[in-house]
Parts: C-alpha cells; sequence; structure tokens
C-alpha cells in the first residue's frame, strides 16, 4: 500500500496550482496536509481520487495509475473532497447502501457496515431523512461515514472538521486517531489548524503555492530549539543552524529534548533556549513571506 | 458491469421520481391531458366543424384520425419539456450543485455512471409521460369505441425513440457546462430555435426537407395518423398516415442522434475536470 507523485504539475490556465511535486508515501499512518489558502492541498488531494488530471507526471497508487485504472484504485480508497454534497431527495442511509454497493458489499453484511461507520461518525439520527434537511455538520458525517464505507486502506479526507461544533471535532479527530490505532491504514488529510495536525500526525506536510515547503517523513514531529550563549562542543547527531555567534537553531526531537537538554548545558554557558515547533515556524515564515509577495 | 448499471439506475431513479422537477411535469401532463380530453368528448362528431374553410380538404379525414393527430401533437412536444427538467441537468448539476465530488470518487466507471443516470431520466420522462398516453386511450375508448392499434402503437414506439434521442442530446449539452442554466437555455434554443429556423430555412430556400433534424423527425409521431408535418409550411401535405419509408428514415434519425449523442457525452465526461 503506497501513495506515489511523480513530478506532478498541475495548472488551471495560467495559475500553477501544484508543481513539480513529488511526493512518496509508502508507511501506514495519519499524513497531514498543512498550508494556508490557495497552497494546493484540496488539489493535491482531487489529483490523488483522479478527480482532477494533472498536467505532467504521474499519481500511482498501489502501482496502479489513477487515471488508468480509476475504478480499481477507488475500490481501496475512502474519499471526501471538499465539502461533501449529495442528492437531495435521497436519504442518508441510501447514499450509504449506495456507496456499499458499489464496494461490492451486500445483504447482512451491508447492514452490519453501515451500523459501523455509522457507529463511529455519531450519524444515526439523521440517517432516515432525505440529504436536502441537513445541516452542513450533517452533510459532512456523511461525508466522512461514506469514505469509511468497506474499511479502505487509504482514507482521503480534506478538512474533515469543517463546519461540525467543537465536540463534534474533537470525536471526528478521536476517529481519526483511532482509525490510526493498529496503523494499517494510510490516511491523509488536510487541515487549516496547527495543532490538530500536530496532535494526529505521523507525518506533516505543507504546501504553499502548489510546492512542498516542509515534509516531516518517517513519522515524529521536530521542535527547534532556539540557543543562545557560548558552546564549546556542538553535541554530535543533531542538525543546526548557526544564526549569529553565539545564536543557534536545533531541530531535535519531542521526545529526546531532555537528553539534548542535558548535554547542551555540560557543553556550554547557555544563557536561554526558545522552544518552538518546527510546523509553527515552517506555516510562521510562508506567512510572512506571502504577505511580502502579496 | 451489468450490476453497477442497475445500482446506478435505481439510485438515479429515486432521486428522479422523488424531485420537485417531477411533479412539476406530471402537473403539466395531467392539464395537457385535461384540456385535450375535454376537446374530444366536447367536439366528438364535430371536430370537422372547427377546420377553417381554407383547410376544407381536412374534413375528408376521419373525427378520430384528427382527433389522434391532436393527441399525438402535443405529445410529440411533451419529452422536450421533461428533457430539459430531467436531462438538461444532468451533468452540469453534479457539477454545480457539488455532488460530482462523491459520485466521481465511486468505484464505478463514469461510463456506467451516465449510461444509468441517462436510463433513469429516460424512464422518468416516459412515467411522466404515460398519464397522458392513458388519458388519450380512455378518451378515444369512451368516445370512438375502438382504437386502431396499428398506428397507435406505431405512434408510441416512435414517442419512445424520440425521447431516448432528445435525453441524449441533452445529456450532451450538459456534459458540456458546469452550470445548469446554460445547459437548459442550449437545449431550448437548439431545438426550438435552431431546429426550427434551419428546418424552415432549408425547406423554403432549397424546397430540402432536412429529415435529419431531430424536431423534423419528431413529427413522425403525428404523422402515423395524417401526414402533415407541422414544422413546415407544406401544401402538398398527404391525408394518409406516413409510410413505413417516413417511419424508418425517423427511426434511424433518432437512433443515429442517440448513440452519437451518448457517446461524446462519454467522451467528454471521461476528461472531464471537477473543479
Amino acid at each position: 500500500m503506497n501513495v506515489r507523485l511523480k513530478s506532478v504539475e498541475k495548472y488551471y490556465g495560467k495559475f500553477r496550482a501544484l508543481g513539480a511535486i513529488n511526493l512518496e508515501i509508502n508507511d501506514p499512518g495519519i499524513i497531514t496536509i498543512l498550508g494556508p489558502n490557495g497552497a494546493g492541498k484540496t488539489t493535491m488531494l482531487k489529483v490523488m481520487t483522479g478527480l482532477s488530471k494533472p498536467k505532467k507526471g504521474i499519481v500511482e497508487i498501489d502501482g496502479n495509475n489513477i487515471f488508468e485504472d480509476r475504478k480499481k484504485v477507488l475500490m481501496k480508497m475512502g474519499t471526501l473532497v471538499e465539502q461533501p454534497e449529495f442528492y437531495t431527495y435521497i436519504k442518508g442511509r441510501e447514499i450509504l447502501s449506495f456507496s456499499a454497493s458499489l464496494k461490492g458489499i451486500s445483504g447482512e453484511e451491508m447492514k452490519a457496515e453501515i451500523e459501523r461507520v455509522v457507529a463511529a461518525t455519531g450519524s444515526n439520527d439523521f440517517l432516515d431523512k432525505k440529504v436536502g434537511k441537513y445541516s452542513r455538520g450533517m452533510k459532512q458525517r456523511l461525508g466522512i461515514a461514506t469514505a469509511l464505507i468497506g474499511d479502505p486502506e487509504i482514507l482521503i479526507l480534506d478538512e474533515p472538521t469543517f463546519g461540525i461544533d467543537p465536540m463534534g471535532s474533537l470525536e471526528i479527530r478521536e476517529l481519526i486517531k483511532n482509525l490510526n490505532s493498529r496503523k494499517e491504514k494510510i490516511i491523509i488529510f488536510t487541515t487549516h489548524v496547527i495543532e490538530e495536525a500536530i496532535k494526529l500526525s505521523d507525518r506533516i506536510i505543507i504546501l504553499n503555492n502548489g510546492l512542498i515547503e516542509y515534509d516531516a517523513s518517517n513519522g515524529g514531529e521536530y521542535t527547534l530549539l532556539k540557543i543562545s550563549g557560548e558552546i564549546g562542543d556542538i553535541p554530535p547527531g543533531y542538525k543546526y543552524t548557526r544564526i549569529s555567534e553565539n545564536e543557534y537553531i536545533f531541530e531535535v526531537r519531542e521526545e529526546e529534548i531532555p537528553e539534548f537538554n542535558r548535554k547542551i548545558t555540560k557543553a556550554g554557558n547557555i544563557k536561554y533556549i526558545e522552544k518552538s515547533s518546527m510546523v509553527e515556524e515552517t506555516i510562521r515564515k510562508i506567512s510572512v513571506k506571502n504577505l511580502k509577495n502579496s | 458491469m451489468s450490476s453497477n448499471f442497475f445500482k446506478v439506475y435505481f439510485h438515479y431513479l429515486k432521486n428522479y421520481y422523488r424531485s420537485r422537477s417531477f411533479y412539476i411535469i406530471l402537473i403539466i401532463t395531467i392539464l395537457a391531458s385535461i384540456i385535450i380530453s375535454y376537446l374530444t368528448f366536447r367536439y366528438s362528431g364535430k371536430i370537422n366543424n372547427l377546420i377553417p374553410s381554407k383547410l376544407s380538404s381536412l374534413s375528408k379525414v376521419s373525427d378520430e384520425s384528427l382527433i389522434l393527430y391532436l393527441w399525438a401533437y402535443i405529445m410529440s412536444s411533451l419529452p422536450v419539456f421533461s428533457s430539459v427538467f430531467f436531462s438538461s441537468p444532468a451533468i452540469s448539476s453534479e457539477m454545480e450543485n457539488r455532488t460530482a465530488f462523491y459520485i466521481f470518487t465511486q468505484p464505478v466507471d463514469r461510463t456506467v455512471l451516465i449510461l444509468g443516470k441517462y436510463f433513469a431520466a429516460v424512464t422518468a420522462t416516459i412515467i411522466s409521460i404515460l398519464v397522458y398516453i392513458i388519458a388519450e386511450l380512455i378518451s378515444i375508448e369512451t368516445v370512438y369505441g375502438f382504437i386502431e392499434v396499428n398506428p397507435f402503437i406505431l405512434s408510441l414506439l416512435m414517442l419512445v425513440l424520440f425521447i431516448f434521442a432528445i435525453s441524449a442530446l441533452s445529456f450532451l449539452f450538459s456534459s458540456l457546462f458546469d452550470k445548469n442554466m446554460y445547459a437548459y437555455i442550449s437545449t431550448f434554443v437548439t431545438y426550438f430555435i435552431i431546429f426550427y429556423s434551419a428546418n424552415i430555412a432549408l425547406y423554403l430556400l432549397y424546397s430540402y426537407n432536412a429529415f435529419f433534424l431531430l424536431n423534423n423527425a419528431s413529427t413522425i409521431i403525428e404523422r402515423v395518423y395524417i401526414n402533415i408535418n407541422p414544422t413546415l409550411f407544406v401544401s402538398n401535405f398527404s391525408l394518409n398516415p406516413a409510410g413505413i419509408h417516413d417511419v424508418i428514415l425517423s427511426g434511424t434519425v433518432f437512433i443515429f442522434y442517440t448513440i452519437v449523442s451518448l457517446l461524446l457525452t462519454f467522451l467528454i465526461v471521461e476528461k472531464k475536470e471537477v473543479k
């Protein structure tokens, strides 16, 4: 199970929405795509799901080209792209039955599967009403439920908590976390909320102007430690940037911070240590850069 | 493929028959049925008195043929309105209402999706016109005591083929746009302005009967009773029913429109971007 984007470029007229993007997702887990509005997050998901064809490049899911084996690929995939809309005269339960039947699920198995996704998304209360009467949050829950049908190996969720109240958002986050508990799926989701990304993700990708600006691969979130002071021997094994004579920025994994602090205090006369998230720092830099360019 | 086709077909059919559009077209059909039924009952045996003296030759035609011609004349317009309601927004609405994000990410070929939706739209159109056909049968049976089966069946067969053709053409227009309004307008303008003006111009300028135009071909639905083409200023019409040659020609035109329009729709939708 893997997702590969090779030199993918996508244009809307003359506007470059993506590219050239190279991305490989080989390990199961939660992969979050962060970025400001217009960064290309949704375009990337549209390309991955075959909704939008790139001008250049290849999109492969499990070795299959999405545009050549669309049906085969979508069989293994659950998707929620943009804010979901459904046919207004159809009931939520009928939508789920339809999605289940297209994934080859029928009879008692279908009933059980629908019950499973309904329970997971808390959509039982409104499922027998026609979709035309749904609120944005209800449609969002139904959208997530349809994505979960058939327990797909790859889940693609575009801002799954959009339009859902704070309690509901918390439930959806818990749901995503639970789906990842056995680390059997690739769950790709986009969000604007940095804390949400940091709490949930195994890997964070930050997009800006259609390009990957940051990719914390191999799991885990790095923390940036800005250190001021006279350091004799820099402890080995840490990536750092010297920003002035007595100022350094180290990239350290969250769980390694106590050990790093011990080593760096021994190494010199440290005046202060300022801690910030690498993701937050990248987003801040992007915001400043975009503001300057606007 | 066939099992997915039926799943898609029933899913869309459900959405069609529960929709407001379906009930609007049903009401239009019922109103038309009431008006023509009233005419049938009120003027039975006296229908020739309503014919202007300039068209006195029509008085040689039997009362029943004239009435059936009138019923069929209205009947041939109904699919055009139904297809505007059901078929014109078929694909554009997926884009405008953003349901494409859901449906195009389901594991089913886009061709099967379109085909299933197309047959659902055709079925919804036929169901909505069924009321009119039943009213026609009851009125004619009550007033005249019998109905000539052969032309009646032939007229219905042509009607069904016409429904397939006009729905396919509407699907094609729908596939070209992302806004329902453009699809509605294109279907109406093409059928009622472009086809009619081309038909009349070709006939008046070159005495050429443009049999290949859909509106012209659709007149076969009433011409199986009396061979008068209401889309042309033809003086040398025949009071006899249209011959088998005309029926085959119009039937071929319907099939041609259906196949070509659907194939083009499949090609366009296959490459369609969901923005």
